[in-house]
């Protein structure tokens, strides 16, 4: 019977999952837009951060630690991708291939260490259960999630608008060659832009994982989704990666309870029409790369 | 029609002539002295050279890197199978017509919304549209069987010329799996030697200039995805007569990425490059396989060390070692 509190609940699981897709897709956007790569690894990041997180978190009993675990094992993934690999291959497609056969290495170490069963956690103590609003009873923990996407975006926004730093990724994401022109370190910077970008992918992992199960394939499934935000939101955007995340989040949430056998068709059909009426992402511009 | 012998062609190309004849004959007699394990594996490398061949018309010819192009084995596999099994149709030569229709016309469609974008947004796309795909397949289990699949299938069986050739026989599934291979290669190098294929190069390097000269791109990037997509389609059809097997790993991303690794540690900027490619590929996973599970680092290492040190690929690099004036393109 589809009543408010059901909807209510619908919303609140899609947005929960949009502030999820956020943070991965602010990151792949970030590296998108200032670095001209599509990193497929991303999503293999966020696999390995909610396991690293989840380990550390059953073992230590601190989701805290969790959270710093998943944003450090990211973090260090990234610089290591970008010092060793990215660093000596100087094209696109080349670097695009190389992610590649990142995901492949890491969902196997993943299955080596951790089995190939989906594993998860519950929810820390504080944050579980649920809380009344209204007549209504929602989960505590994807309260917290759209709270921590939230502030998280907003220091994003903050970070992007009103920083030295910020200016200059903005101006990277428009025009490398004159930034580097600026006398500014872009490979210090594309360093710092991917450590980012894959320090968010694995924090987004540890947030993730009492609510959805970790498997070593679950790389691609969140992977598409971050893309599929990225094409609707537009490369290089944040307001583009939150409109596109929100998309995504809510039709993925309503779909799955509508026909969760299609779900990822209905998904895909909703980032199909986008790319019809505006291929480059709502907030995207159309200059060639 | 494919190389004169005049001495105005210049000797390189009678040493190609020679070889390639050499080389069939090779093929041809292997049966004789292989395991029928050899001649499986053998026939199974035609199988996805023919599949890389196809991939490569658009990553080598047109510059556009699909990591989709499971879809279209996929789809080329489960129309053969349904057509065999459920429809019980076992006509071998209006099998493989259909199924060409249907890669056709997927490609038709499915080019009609990929090749809007190139580049990254192309990439993206298809893997996208790849993974949807493969998720319509494995969720639409009463259709496709899902995960588990379609089993059943069997070999093609061949009425001509009043007589009943049935293919159970591995060897003699090996030659017309290998009269196929010719075949497609065949004509995919009449296509990549023709003006057409010459225009896909063009687009490649440089698609304003292509259209400032005249050209309706679109036109030709959307002719070749589609041929890219029918080449495909027979070769996943070709893998179910092979296999008498599908499931929904066939439209996989593992599928796509297999397929895109042979092209690249073969060479996209050869032409039989992804036939190397998918040569070693194929021995590689049959070795590696039967010593280990960890078939997907094999993969990633393998495709790590080859975007580092190989850039062109096996066979790049090999045409680039006899003839050090080879062009770089982009």
């Amino acid at each position: 019977m589809f009543t408010p509190e059901l909807l209510a609940t619908i919303v609140l699981n899609g947005f929960s999952f949009s502030m999820l897709l956020f943070l991965l897709a602010a990151g792949l956007e970030l590296m998108l837009g200032v670095m001209s790569i599509i990193n497929l690894a991303h999503g293999s990041f966020y696999m390995v951060g909610a396991y690293v997180g989840i380990i550390t978190v059953k073992s230590t009993g601190s989701f805290l630690l969790g959270l710093l675990a998943g944003m450090a094992i990211g973090a260090l993934l990234g610089v290591l991708t970008e010092r060793f690999f990215f660093s000596r291959i100087p094209k696109h497609l080349q670097q695009v291939l190389l992610t590649f056969g990142i995901v492949y290495i890491l969902a196997d170490v993943c299955k080596s260490v951790w089995g190939g069963n989906p594993i998860g956690i519950s929810a820390p103590n504080i944050l579980a259960g649920s809380i009344a609003i209204g007549t209504m009873l929602f989960p505590l923990y994807r309260l917290f999630i759209v709270l921590i996407g939230s502030l998280i975006a907003v220091a994003l926004w903050l970070f992007q608008e009103k920083t030295l730093l910020g200016a200059v990724i903005r101006a990277g994401v428009d025009d490398k060659e004159m930034v580097s022109g600026f006398g500014i370190n872009i490979k210090m910077l594309n360093t710092v832009v991917f450590a980012s970008g894959s320090l968010l992918a694995g924090l987004a992992g540890v947030i993730g994982s009492p609510i959805l199960f970790v498997y070593p394939r679950v790389s691609w499934d969140i992977l598409i989704l971050s893309m599929m935000v990225v094409v609707i939101g537009g490369m290089g955007s944040l307001r583009g990666a939150l409109i596109g995340s929100v998309i995504i989040g809510l039709t993925d949430s309503l779909a799955k309870f509508f026909i969760p056998s299609a779900a990822t068709v209905l998904t895909f059909s909703v980032m199909v029409v986008f790319l019809i009426l505006r291929p480059f992402g709502i907030f995207g511009t159309s200059k060639p790369r | 029609m494919l190389m004169t012998l005049s001495h105005q062609r210049g000797k390189s190309e009678y040493i190609y002539f020679v070889i390639t004849v050499a080389a069939i004959a090779l093929l041809l007699c292997l049966p004789k002295v292989l395991s029928i394990y050899g001649v499986t594996l053998l026939t199974e490398i035609f199988i996805y050279s023919i599949f890389s061949m196809s991939l490569n018309l658009l990553i080598g010819y047109l510059g556009y890197t699909s990591l989709g192009h499971a879809t279209f084995f996929a789809v080329g596999g489960y129309a053969l199978a349904l057509l065999a099994s459920k429809a019980g149709i076992q006509n071998f030569f209006f099998c493989v017509a259909a199924t060409l229709m249907v890669g056709a016309a997927f490609g038709l469609l499915l080019g009609l919304i990929t090749m809007t974008v190139s580049g990254i947004y192309f990439l993206m796309i298809t893997l996208a549209t790849g993974q949807a795909f493969w998720a319509a397949v494995w969720s639409w289990r009463s259709f496709t069987g899902g995960d588990d699949g379609l089993s059943g299938i069997s070999r093609p069986m061949l009425v001509a010329f009043g007589h009943r050739w049935p293919f159970s026989n591995e060897i003699t599934f090996y030659y017309l799996i290998f009269i196929f291979f010719i075949l497609c290669l065949s004509l995919m190098y009449l296509i990549v030697k023709s003006p057409f294929g010459c225009a896909l190069l063009g687009i490649r390097n440089n698609e304003m200039r292509m259209r400032a000269l005249g050209y309706n791109t679109w036109r030709y990037k959307y002719l070749c995805y589609v041929m890219a997509g029918m080449f495909g389609s027979l070769a996943g059809a070709l893998k179910v007569y092979q296999d008498c097997f599908i499931n929904a790993s066939s439209a996989s991303i593992t599928q796509s990425g297999l397929v895109l690794l042979m092209v690249v540690i073969g060479g996209a900027r050869v032409f039989l490059g992804p036939v190397i490619g998918a040569f070693l590929i194929q021995i590689i996973a049959n070795i590696v396989s039967s010593y280990t599970e960890y078939w997907s680092t094999m993969m990633g290492v393998a495709l790590i060390l080859s975007v580092m040190f190989f850039p062109e690929g096996i066979a790049g690099y090999a045409v680039r070692k006899v003839n050090p004036s080879t062009p770089r393109h982009k």
